[in-house]
């Protein structure tokens, strides 16, 4: 379809030329006509993060950032006009950062993640996959093969799936999880074949009666694009061109602290080398607007992962805020970033506990590149 | 008399031009057709300013309503909430539309500048400032909410400003929240209340919904029963009018062995991945998740899937929202 597309939008080029009056004469045609509709990006950002590796000695530039800045805006919450293009979500893409992993066992709590991801395809797909652990910053890498259309999952404490097989390697901790498509071809429609998503599950280590229910997280990995076809190079380019941008800042409609039970805000750079373990590290700024418009503004940082509860922010507290549910707008003033909230409050009546997960809305489109190894 | 210029002197350069006219005119048509073709096939992106918001599932019963059919005794009720992206004021057209009857309870809200806004379903919203109200909902069902833009605002950032999202929870604590599904207006214009979700005005519905679910586990321990919720795209809700639509699922394992079933909506529905059959359970399915293809045969669908997740000994829900493939028109009226 794209090849009929290009060839006749050049065949009407060269009929429009040729019917427009003084317009030179045609020449005579040696090779076939190349397309002269080229798809060009309507937002065309200026990748900066283009940082070389030194063959020999250690890197003294600073890990990539996205430093193209967008024009200081007053009339925006938070003072930063919106620019580019947001990804596309639940499509399928080539590029997948699931937020949050956790591996944890105590003598009072269970945690862990139960890790799935599927082949939208009918061809086989190999995925490169790296965790990243949130204390260190460190990465795991791995790799994961899917035949067509084939679903797999595993829990990350121990890599192992549902048919008893090991896919993964070992996880414990707190961190993300990033998995890109190593395609067959170079063709756009090999890297785009893939989507995601993750399933964290808090229980007691030993449930008494009164325990009835488990602490469930869902959410979908956050998922990006290949634009333009080309070959691999394991360096993930999100600038739009190559890649989808990273979004330019999230929004989430929360609910307000109350104290009693506390939701967490989960934060990951979008920028990151993993080729030379350098976290890119991003100030954060919040704007807080509650249900009578008021505002609120805060601020934050990340490393390479960040878990923060409400409660530790003051504008995020039912005190600060004055109503129940707000609308949190981040922006990560150096780096784009990407999160996802957990909603926790107390079901109105039983006080049953409750948790879920609640992902972003995205605006506008920064670049980024994330280097893999 | 002067003849028309076709036949004096001049005509065969007028001949000539209006050839060229012609051909000129088959060649933009047989571009823009091409164009046509490349927009079918589109599914909706998500988690961007939409114009169109659709929520898969309402559940609202209050403690003890036996007559609230689809939920235990316990009780249970959804906090909705409504968000705009837009340093603008938005007026909000929405409707409930019972899952069992297929009527609906329509109702406006009003968005004051980036404000969010929420209400739990069994107790509704009133605002005498802002002239905002949604009616309680009592049972089972969805919700649909599109943007209206000011008469004099009619380009695509006056309609695709919202994004919405609902948290339902039981008594007992069992939650599930999802994003509402959002389609985004494509081209400028005034509203009219019918929603063309043809990839020109509107984006396109999904073709195909693409879920990674777990296996059901009746007899396991903790015992899990995972839900399908569907629902058509098209809708007419000006005639009251449901259709009925024959749904296409496909799964396939982990070992890659497909099974196909069938089954049929009207509006809504709702019931266990246990009752579409034996495939979707654990011990005939061979493996823990599936890759659960949704395809409906006379119009596309929406729709999400609750998983009933086992885990030490216990089990928990979660939302799962689908991933989208290709796109089918429909439309949507409303009164």
């Amino acid at each position: 379809m794209a090849d009929l597309f290009r060839i006749l939008a050049a065949f009407l080029a060269l009929y429009m030329q040729r019917i427009t009056p003084g317009a030179p004469k045609l020449q005579p045609i040696v090779r076939p006509p190349t397309a002269t509709a080229t798809r060009t990006a309507t937002f065309t950002p200026t990748p900066t993060a283009t940082f070389t590796i030194p063959p020999t000695k250690p890197p003294t530039q600073p890990p990539p950032t996205a430093t193209a800045k967008p024009a200081v805006s007053s009339a925006d919450p938070v003072g930063f006009a919106v620019v580019g293009v947001p990804p596309a979500q639940k499509l399928p893409a080539a590029f997948l950062v699931y937020p949050l992993v956790r591996s944890l066992t105590t003598s009072d709590r269970t945690i862990d993640t139960t890790i799935e991801l599927m082949n939208l395809s009918s061809t086989l797909v190999t995925l490169q996959c790296f965790y990243v652990q949130g204390t260190t910053c460190n990465e795991i890498g791995f790799w994961v093969t899917l035949t067509g259309q084939q679903p797999i999952a595993w829990k990350a404490r121990t890599g192992v799936g549902g048919t008893g097989r090991r896919v993964a390697p070992p996880f414990t901790g707190d961190g993300e999880l990033k998995c890109a498509v190593v395609p067959n071809t170079s063709d756009v429609s090999s890297y785009n074949t893939v989507q995601g998503r993750a399933i964290v599950s808090d229980a007691p280590t030993q449930p008494v009666a009164s325990d009835t229910a488990a602490q469930t997280v869902g959410y979908s990995a956050i998922a990006f694009r290949r634009l333009s076809s080309g070959d691999f190079t394991g360096e993930i380019a999100l600038d739009g061109i190559t890649y989808e941008m990273c979004p330019d800042r999230l929004h989430f409609q929360v609910l307000a602290n109350k104290g009693d039970f506390d939701s967490e805000l989960i934060l990951v750079p979008c920028a990151q080398d993993l080729e030379r373990q350098l976290p890119s590290g991003a100030n954060i700024q919040l704007a807080v607007i509650n249900e009578f418009e008021n505002r609120l503004s805060g601020a934050t940082s990340v490393k390479c992962f960040n878990r923060i509860s409400f409660g530790t922010l003051p504008s995020l507290r039912r005190t600060s805020v004055g109503t129940d549910t707000a609308h949190l707008i981040v922006y990560g003033t150096d780096v784009p970033v990407v999160g996802l909230v957990i909603d926790r409050f107390k079901v109105p009546d039983t006080g049953a506990p409750s948790t879920s997960s609640n992902e972003p809305y995205l605006e506008g489109g920064r670049p980024a590149i994330v280097q893999l190894p | 008399m002067r003849r028309p210029a076709l036949y004096d002197a001049g005509g065969a350069e007028v001949m000539k031009r209006a050839g060229h006219v012609a051909v000129t005119v088959v060649l933009w048509g047989t571009l823009g057709a091409v164009l046509a073709v490349r927009a079918y096939a589109a599914p909706p992106a998500q988690k961007l300013p939409s114009a169109l918001l659709v929520y898969p599932l309402i559940e609202a019963c209050p403690s003890g309503d036996r007559a609230c059919a689809l939920t235990d005794e316990d009780g249970g009720d959804t906090r909705i909430e409504l968000v705009n992206l837009t340093g603008a004021s938005q007026q909000v057209q929405c409707f409930y539309v019972y899952g069992d009857t297929c009527n609906e309870i329509g109702f406006f809200i009003a968005l004051t500048p980036y404000q969010p806004l929420s209400w739990f379903a069994t107790q509704g919203l009133n605002n005498v400032i802002t002239g905002s109200s949604a009616p309680p909902f009592v049972g089972v069902g969805e919700l649909k909410c599109a943007v209206v833009p000011p008469e004099s605002a009619t380009d695509l950032s006056a309609h695709n400003s919202i994004q919405g999202r609902a948290t339902v929870f039981r008594a007992n604590g069992r939650t599930v929240s999802y994003g509402a599904v959002g389609f985004q207006r494509l081209t400028p214009g005034p509203y009219t209340g019918e929603i063309q979700l043809n990839g020109s005005t509107y984006a396109q519905c999904p073709d195909k919904l693409h879920f990674d679910v777990f296996a059901d586990q009746p007899t396991g321990t903790p015992s899990t029963a995972s839900e399908l919720i569907l629902l058509t795209c098209s809708e007419d809700l000006v005639l009251q009018a449901p259709k009925t639509i024959t749904v296409q699922l496909l799964v396939v394992n982990e070992f890659e062995q497909t099974v196909s079933l069938a089954s049929k909506v009207t509006c809504f529905d709702r019931r266990t991945l246990g009752a579409l059959g034996g495939p979707l359970e654990r011990t005939t399915l061979g493996s823990e998740t599936a890759h659960l293809i949704v395809r409906g045969s006379e119009g596309p669908l929406l729709g999400l899937v609750i998983d009933d997740v086992p885990f030490a000994g216990l089990s928990g829900t979660a939302g799962n929202e689908p991933s989208f493939q290709g796109g089918r028109s429909a439309t949507v009226l409303l009164p």
